[in-house]
């Protein structure tokens, strides 16, 4: 956490060969490792970060790199695997590329990501990371992220640090406040209502106790007015 | 963590506490040679994290400071820094 | 005034003298506990914490709205059945409570901390009767209260009880420093009364619920320290309100008027003490950020209005003053000096960066206990001395003022002194024994059982010399 990510040399469509530093030195980057081949996890994998990316929005912020580790693999073609075509091309924040030879072990230990060859395929783990301008790895996540995670992950790509993330359950209807991804806003809840309301229910009731006690005075000064 | 598991974290480096409960509210304190350190509080519903960098080595006992029934102040593990 | 008053004035002090040497052997039990004197074991340890906790806060809830009772008696008419309805619901919900607490052995802690009611029981009737006790509680309290907001505003509007006339300038009507005390401390008891309503109804409709509706931890923890915190606030500045009435009196000096600073500085009291209590949630990093930098202004402006006023207005009384020196005042001027130590205390730790080495250390009861044992205890005997020396059958001994004031100081500085040397030694609050990690903790204790059982002989003595001199008058 927080360690400085290895400025790994990157092939895409676009570059030969380019550092990381070139994409993180200009938006923060959320990063996962995939390869073309793989017949498990990845297409899925790739499919789901792809919808929700597309639902919490907030391209301008961030740029999502899609890095193979398989030497194989053509950075044109990668972009299938996250459901992408020539008829439905990537965002534009959005960068498919191959992890040079020369980078793929400091990269890959360096994010905990293990690779096991098995019948000419790879095992492996997924995970998705959140790298800031200055390079250092600011989030971690292991297999896909919870609404609780890609929440944090979206506030923190403006570099701001949230000390805190909720979990309760739909169940909890009394929160004072309650984060909605897709503006990235606190929206106000029910509890709120409930914590300003003695302080309001005490003002009114104040009020109240004060137009009887003048309405009882007023009624003794008629009544002593009208003795005779 | 079980308070019998052995972790060791870095010295230096931050080190990043996702706190949370799964029952009643609990704090979360590290302390060195019996000194506080730093704490945060575990409540239910709620993950907070606590950034803290370890600038002594050494083994840091964590008690529990919420009072959270009446195994409270048996609530304690260690761990490691180096 | 009537003799109706004087009775009823004197059955509250005698019940809250009793109930409090009930609450000290609680806590006296608890240090013993902790400096491995006696062994009552975890269980009972904290149901004792609990009872211990919950009967001192109500007590001298109860002593502070009796005083001001009965100083408003002297004035105008103050109906009875609020005092009447309020000490019955006292006494039942006080039954209940220890019904809860020592027969089912609910051990929830007199914080209450959200969910920790649902967890920490014994018998599964424990949390529901809690909830009745403090629901009884409640209501009797919030009756009283509204009924004497009610007889101040039969004679001033809101806006004069408030003396913001007075702020203004303006002479007339003269509000006394006591009424315009009164009237913010009861709004804040009536502000802080409903914020415990509202979690009440949380907490049955959870338990009716039966686990199909859950409350938010932090919603929870806000209502509660919005009720508790603020009660122990407006309790002390309820005993004060008494203060300025009778303690120029006792130096021989006029009566307090209600300048444009006592008024300004009481009306910003109202409204600072209603948001203080965020800093209780400062390690809790799931409070809004805007909510924890408010609680530390308002928690350092606190003290300015109500205690710098106050403490300047009772050193200029007793300065060159014809102070015949009572145990009453005495009470009443080390009372004040006593809750100024316990502010610094407070601030200190009111700090968020201090607040994270000391947030749930000993320092916390260390700063209560010195508003509480050495500031509103006192506060509240002091009256209760005044009280005796006005209706009782003859004057107190100077002996026996030496005695106990002696007992009285001496104990409780040297108990709460153990508690703050606690907290800087980082040891925890709330745990029935220390280990090797906080072993220092065992001295502390140790130290700290002496101090409180000469505060405890104080007490006795103070109480016996009370009903050996009024007693007689209940049933004359």
């Amino acid at each position: 956490m927080l360690g400085k990510i290895p400025d790994a040399k990157v092939k895409t469509s676009d570059s030969p060969s380019a550092n990381l530093s070139f994409w993180y030195s200009q938006k923060p980057v959320v990063l996962t490792l995939v390869y073309g081949r793989c017949p498990g996890v990845c297409n899925p994998y790739l499919l789901q970060i792809r919808d929700q990316v597309s639902l919490l929005g907030g391209e301008k912020k961030f740029q999502m790199m899609v890095l193979s580790f398989d030497a194989e693999d053509d950075p044109g073609q990668l972009c299938q695997l996250a459901g992408f075509t020539d008829e439905n091309p990537p965002p534009a924040n959005w960068t498919f590329g191959i992890l040079e030879e020369e980078s793929r072990t400091d990269l890959m230990s360096a994010l905990g990501f293990q690779t096991q060859v098995v019948n000419e395929l790879y095992d492996h783990n997924t995970v998705l990371i959140l790298i800031n301008k200055d390079g250092n790895i600011l989030q971690r996540i292991e297999g896909l992220p919870n609404k609780g995670q890609w929440d944090r992950l979206f506030k923190e790509l403006t570099n701001e640090f949230v000390p805190v993330y909720p979990t309760l359950g739909s169940d909890v209807w009394t929160s004072c406040f309650r984060y909605d991804p897709a503006s990235g806003n606190w929206r106000m809840n029910w509890g709120l209502l409930m914590i300003l309301a003695p302080s309001v229910i005490t003002v009114c009731i104040i009020i109240i106790l004060q137009l009887v006690t003048r309405y009882e005075r007023r009624n003794q000064s008629l009544l002593i007015q009208n003795q005779p | 963590m079980s308070a019998g598991a052995e972790i060791t974290l870095p010295k230096n480096e931050i080190v990043e506490f996702n706190v949370s409960s799964l029952d009643v509210n609990h704090g979360f304190s590290l302390y060195k040679d019996g000194v506080l350190r730093a704490q945060v509080q575990a409540m239910p519903g709620y993950v907070n994290r606590l950034r803290w960098r370890f600038s002594d080595s050494g083994t840091y006992d964590i008690l529990c400071l919420e009072y959270c029934g009446v195994a409270h102040a048996a609530m304690a593990a260690k761990i490691k820094v180096e | 005034m009537n003799t109706f008053d004087k009775k009823f004035t004197l059955l509250w002090l005698i019940t809250i003298l009793v109930v409090f040497l009930v609450a000290i052997v609680f806590g006296l039990t608890m240090r013993m506990e902790q400096a491995d004197m006696v062994e009552v074991g975890p269980l009972n340890f904290y149901v004792l914490m609990t009872s211990h906790g919950l009967l001192m806060a109500g007590v001298w809830f109860v002593a502070g709205m009796a005083g001001i009772q009965y100083i408003l008696s002297r004035y105008f008419t103050v109906p009875r059945w609020g005092s009447i309805v309020a000490y019955g619901c006292t006494l039942a919900g006080v039954v209940v409570l220890l019904i809860s607490t020592f027969l089912t052995k609910l051990h929830a802690g007199w914080y209450f901390l959200y969910p920790l009611p649902f967890y920490a029981k014994g018998m599964e009737s424990g949390p529901l009767l809690f909830l009745i006790a403090l629901t009884i509680l409640g209501v009797g309290w919030l009756l009283w209260s509204l009924v004497l907001i009610v007889t101040i505003l039969r004679k001033y509007t809101i806006v004069q009880a408030l003396a913001w006339h007075h702020i203004l300038g303006r002479p007339d009507p003269a509000v006394s420093p006591f009424i315009l005390i009164s009237f913010v401390s009861l709004i804040g008891v009536t502000a802080c009364i409903l914020a415990a309503v509202v979690l009440l109804i949380l907490y049955y409709i959870e338990f009716l619920a039966s686990g199909s509706m859950s409350n938010d931890p932090l919603l929870m923890k806000n209502l509660t320290f919005f009720f508790g915190h603020t009660l122990v606030n407006e309790m002390l500045y309820l005993g004060l309100a008494v203060l300025y009435e009778l303690f120029p009196k006792m130096a021989g000096k006029p009566a307090y008027k209600t300048s444009w600073y006592v008024g300004l500085s009481w009306n910003a009291t109202l409204l600072i003490v209603l948001f203080a209590y965020f800093h209780h949630l400062y390690m809790d990093f799931a409070q809004p950020v805007a909510f924890q930098f408010v609680g530390q202004i308002m928690s350092w402006f606190a003290p300015l209005p109500a205690a710098c006023v106050t403490i300047f207005s009772v050193l200029t009384t007793v300065y060159r003053s014809n102070m015949k020196w009572s145990l009453a005042s005495l009470l009443y001027f080390f009372g004040v000096m006593f809750w100024a130590v316990g502010g610094v205390g407070a601030i200190l730790d009111a700090v968020i960066a201090n607040n994270f080495v000391l947030h749930n250390t000993q320092w916390v009861p260390a700063h209560f206990h010195t508003y509480n044992l050495l500031g509103n205890v006192f506060f509240s005997l002091a009256f209760a001395s005044w009280f005796a020396d006005e209706i009782g059958n003859k004057k107190i001994a100077p002996t026996m003022v030496k005695i106990i004031f002696s007992l009285l100081v001496i104990g409780g500085v040297g108990f709460v002194l153990a508690f703050y040397l606690g907290g800087a030694f980082s040891v925890p609050r709330r745990v029935d024994m220390y280990n090797e990690v906080v072993s220092e903790g065992v001295s502390l204790a140790q130290m700290a059982v002496v101090f409180a059982t000469l505060y405890l002989v104080g007490m006795v003595i103070y109480t016996f010399d009370f009903t050996k001199r009024c007693a007689g008058q209940l049933f004359s």
